[in-house]
């Protein structure tokens, strides 16, 4: 059966220009702001010459080493640099990811203002949940290595046997830190999406994980994916077109930047899945979908919950609901208590959260 | 890099057996040895107590011009006795040599001179003046022993290995026995013992002979040794060449092999055995016999080391004369005996490094590491020079040769390769060697360095740049000859440096000489500094530009350099100059007036302080954009990882 509720599927991340562009524009910035005294340190050892740092990248690496040689005194200064810069972008980042997430989560039009006032109210409760994410990832990363370390140490003490295992010992953390990644996704989703409050975020992304194990990480690995072989792609590309000329110093960055714009599309599009796939966990749609949402599409994007979901979204029902403000949907408060069962026939009573569609699920 | 006036070598992709082109020299060889000594022992293993029980002759001729009325014998294994010996007292940082679990010591039995009829051995047997340390015993003789007479010297004695450390001892059932017998001292042909304690930074140095060595085994074990082996049966099956009744009394029960190796004209003995090596084997083109014992799961290792040493047989053989002996055991140590690895016997040589290759970027250490081990097989195997008195004749010579094999193989890219980057050895051992530009001299004894990291960076790594920046200068094929003269000239004999200098001399010209003379010899550097350039209208009113680039040589190392000159219209002309002068102008004269000047735009001279200022340009951007872009590229990905 399919529920037709208009708020439960996020926007495609197509539809949303000003996420797109404040998201990867943020990250090319970070970019840039980190390597910018790298490449000045560089610069320094290397801007006399007429070549300037093509030098760097001779076969070889006379250069190469000599730069590094000569960088070794200001690493302490490039590191402060690179300390402060991430400092001052990780909370920003918070803001920016917010302002993602709440354009995506929004159906129909939504105002970038709107998006930034509802980014800085979650602001607290997504520091709080990275902070969790960080303490799971530490605790899960050091039991894996140290249980794991001493088991390997036991049965396999000497390589190739020993690397091996250490090998699939890494792989073990790895997977651990993106599981978390995915659940702390489904968390900030929750939280930009729905009630700002930490414990309920987490609370619904760990629910949507256990019932939509397989979807979520479908969703999330085939999506990681393709940005990782935009990345790797850029990454040889631009390796071939080399730094010869200014031409291709710029056909070069081109590539580069593209492959990065890539992962970064490609996360905004599973953020939007998170979206889709936390909303029958959550209480009540916290962003309220437009009124010119087209009702046949959203009809057909929804399948009616099941009885699990249904209690679980009561559970949670009491959370004070955050609406888009009425001058832009007028009539949203209204009509969100009684929309899911007018416009989802087929939807329980008992639930006002269908649950998104299993299957076909399209690129955000 | 490519230097001009270089014959070069052929860009190989693949080892080869036949290696590069190296022209051959006409420099003769000696055949063979003086075989001043000569070594007949019977020894046994036994692994549980990792001791060596042994027994056999010296028989030591005089070749000296002066009689002597003493020996000297070195017990480098009481280098490990305590923490009290010269080897572990003297603070060496910086190097390697892992800290002892378990101690090691010889105990010599019997040192019986027939000729004399009676055992000489002193009742205190420790160095000279220091009571802690026993590995520089000097023997008294009751009379003299006159130029050419001999010495027959029956000796028992038992070695108590150590955890591996620092080329010698065992790990678990894995033995590496090596300076583990009475070894004498050589007697230099004016008299004088060349004798030292055994210092941390110092390896060895003695006679050229003859060694027929028995060595038993529990049957399980795998043995790997110097020489050829020539027989190997049940140690019950085979007549003792000597006579071992304190073995025989302490022997365990079991099944035992007995394998008799022998090796002439080779300056020391060692050998290897575990009952977990597997091995690899092959022979040469040229007849050697090669065998690779590894670790289980070090296939792919030993298969590289075996592909490497097959190419560097080649090369070296056609650099620096023929490799004259018939075998070379290749050992790889197991996990946790690294210590053993990266030192050289006489036709063994043992390695090291990881069994697996890097993904995104191939280094090329297994390969390396071979090919310095197996350079050692000429400096210092068959160049017999005093390791101790000066290494860099031996490390040194070894480092310029091993990196030249690599280059061989791996033009520009010897060191690792990936990512977009091509790292050669040349840049590494430039780097490493002006981080102790003036520390020292490089052609100091290796007791002078006062850490491991000065010896490391003046024996090795500025000696192969300074080889390197030769090459680079006046032809990597010249400087091949050179050392190949000198090489081969002293093939069986004890050089000195000057030796070395003045075969280096006769292939180079002065010039080259003075500067790899005051190079190794001297606290010393250079660097080259383009300073300014100018130019402006003809004074004369034709058309063109008139100007100079003004450049500075810094130190007391001279090496001819090339200075680029560029015009504003990216017109490029290079200018050769002597860099006699600490300052000069370069002229310059062309149709646009000149903005740049690069000098040494090849980077040929490896020992230049500073490539920094190498170069000077009037306007344009000093920024490094190439490296803002990767840098973003890189930073834009962490973004994604690093940022909520």
């Amino acid at each position: 059966m399919r529920g037709g509720a208009k708020w439960g599927r996020a926007s495609a991340v197509h539809e949303r220009p000003w996420a797109v562009g404040v998201y990867l524009g943020f990250a090319a910035l970070v970019g840039l702001a980190w390597s910018s005294p790298l490449a000045a340190a560089v610069g320094g050892v290397t801007g006399a010459y007429p070549r300037g740092d093509a030098e760097v990248f001779d076969a070889g690496g006379v250069m190469l080493v000599e730069a590094a040689r000569r960088m070794r005194t200001q690493m302490a200064a490039i590191g402060t640099a690179w300390s402060a810069i991430t400092l001052l972008a990780v909370p920003l980042g918070v803001v920016v990811l917010a302002f993602a997430i709440a354009l995506l989560a929004t159906p129909g039009r939504a105002r970038p203002v709107w998006a930034f006032a509802r980014a800085v109210r979650s602001f607290w409760t997504l520091t709080v949940i990275g902070l969790v994410a960080v303490l799971a990832d530490v605790v899960l990363v050091a039991l894996i290595l140290l249980a794991g370390g001493a088991l390997v140490r036991e049965t396999w003490p000497v390589p190739p046997a020993r690397d091996v295992a250490r090998f699939g010992l890494f792989g073990c953390a790895i997977l651990a830190v993106l599981a978390v990644g995915v659940l702390h996704d489904l968390a900030r989703a929750a939280t930009v999406a729905g009630p700002s409050r930490a414990y309920v975020s987490l609370r619904a992304a760990l629910r949507t994980a256990r019932r939509s194990a397989g979807r979520t990480a479908w969703a999330y690995t085939w999506r990681s994916l393709l940005g990782l072989a935009a990345v790797v792609a850029a990454a040889w590309l631009g390796a071939r077109i080399g730094h010869r000329s200014t031409a291709a110093l710029v056909a070069s960055t081109f590539v580069h930047q593209l492959g990065v714009a890539l992962l970064g599309w490609m996360r905004l599009s599973w953020l939007a899945q998170a979206v889709t796939l936390i909303r029958p966990s959550i209480a009540r749609p916290e962003i309220a979908p437009p009124e010119d949402a087209p009702p046949e599409r959203m009809a057909s994007e929804n399948v009616q919950p099941s009885s699990g979901q249904a209690a679980a979204a009561q559970a949670v029902i009491a959370q004070p609901a955050i609406t888009q403000p009425a001058a832009e949907t007028p009539e949203t408060a209204q009509r969100d208590g009684a929309q899911p069962a007018a416009e989802a026939p087929h939807a329980s009573p008992a639930s006002p959260h269908p649950a998104p569609r299993p299957s076909n699920e399209p690129l955000a | 890099m490519a230097p001009s006036g270089s014959a070069g070598v052929a860009p190989e992709s693949v080892i080869a057996p036949s290696g590069a082109a190296v022209a051959p020299e006409e420099e003769p060889m000696r055949a063979q040895s003086e075989r001043a000594v000569g070594y007949t022992l019977a020894v046994e293993l036994f692994p549980d107590t990792h001791t060596v029980r042994g027994a056999g002759t010296i028989v030591w001729r005089n070749t000296s011009r002066i009689a002597t009325d003493k020996l000297y014998v070195h017990l480098y294994l009481n280098a490990f006795k305590s923490e009290r010996t010269v080897f572990w007292r003297v603070p060496v940082s910086g190097f390697r040599g892992d800290p002892l679990d378990g101690p090691g010591h010889i105990d010599v039995e019997r040192f019986f001179v027939r000729e004399l009829e009676r055992d000489v051995w002193p009742e205190k047997p420790t160095t000279p003046g220091d009571a802690d340390d026993a590995t520089d015993i000097e023997v008294p003789l009751p009379r003299p022993v006159e130029p050419g007479e001999s010495l027959t010297i029956d000796m028992a004695w038992t070695s108590h290995l150590p955890t591996v450390t620092l080329r010698t001892g065992y790990y678990g059932s894995f033995h590496l026995v090596a300076q583990w017998f009475p070894k004498l001292a050589r007697l230099s042909p004016d008299g004088t013992w060349a004798h030292f304690p055994f210092h941390r930074l110092s390896e060895f140095y003695a006679d050229y002979g003859a060694y027929d060595v028995t060595v038993i085994t529990p049957e399980p074990f795998v043995v790997g040794a110097v020489g050829s082996l020539v027989t190997e049966a049940a140690a019950d099956e085979v007549p003792q060449i000597v006579d071992l009744p304190k073995v025989r009394e302490t022997s365990p029960g079991g099944p035992r092999t007995r394998r008799r190796f022998l090796a002439e004209d080779v300056h020391d003995f060692a050998f290897t055995a575990w009952d977990g090596f597997r091995a690899l084997e092959e022979t040469t083109p040229d007849g050697v016999k090669l065998r690779c014992l590894f670790p289980p799961g070090y296939e792919a290792a030993a298969r590289a080391e075996l592909d490497a040493v097959r190419f560097g047989l080649g090369y070296f053989g056609r650099a620096f004369g023929r490799y004259p002996y018939r075998t070379l055991t290749i050992v790889h140590p197991p996990w946790g005996a690294a210590e053993a690895g990266g030192m050289e016997y006489p036709t063994l040589i043992t390695t090291g490094g990881t069994w697996r290759r890097g993904a995104l970027v191939e280094t090329r250490e297994l390969e390396i590491v071979t090919l310095h081990e197996l350079a050692h097989q000429w400096f210092h195997g068959l160049i017999g020079s005093d390791e101790h008195r000066w290494p860099f004749l031996d490390e040194g010579l070894t480092s310029y040769a091993e990196a030249d094999a690599c280059e061989a193989l791996w033009p520009d890219a010897s060191a690792a390769e990936g990512l977009g980057f091509r790292l050669g050895l040349p840049a590494l051992y430039r780097a490493g060697a002006l981080e102790a530009t003036r520390n020292g001299r490089v052609s100091a004894p290796a007791t002078a360095f006062v850490s491991g990291r000065d010896y490391g960076a003046l024996v090795y790594a500025r000696s192969a740049a300074t080889l390197r920046t030769l090459a680079n200068v006046y032809g990597e094929d010249t400087v091949r000859r050179a050392v190949g003269r000198y090489a081969r000239r002293y093939r069986f004999a004890h050089p000195t440096p000057d030796d070395f200098f003045g075969a280096m001399r006769e292939g180079l010209g002065a010039e080259a000489e003075q500067a790899l003379r005051v190079a190794l010899t001297e606290p010393s550097s250079v660097d080259y500094v383009a300073e300014e350039v100018m130019s402006e209208p003809r004074p004369d009113g034709a058309p063109g530009f008139v100007g100079h680039a003004l450049v500075r040589r810094r130190g007391e190392i001279r090496f001819p350099v090339d200075v680029l000159l560029i015009d504003r219209d990216g017109g490029a002309k290079t200018v050769r100059w002597d860099a006699r002068l600490a300052a000069d102008h370069v002229a310059y004269e062309g149709a646009a007036p000149l903005v740049a000047a690069v000098i040494d735009p090849e980077h040929r001279v490896l020992l230049d302080e500073d490539l920094g200022n190498n170069a000077v340009k009037l306007g344009g951007s000093r920024f490094a954009w190439r490296v803002l872009d990767l840098g973003a590229f890189a930073g834009g990905v962490a973004a994604r990882g690093i940022l909520p």
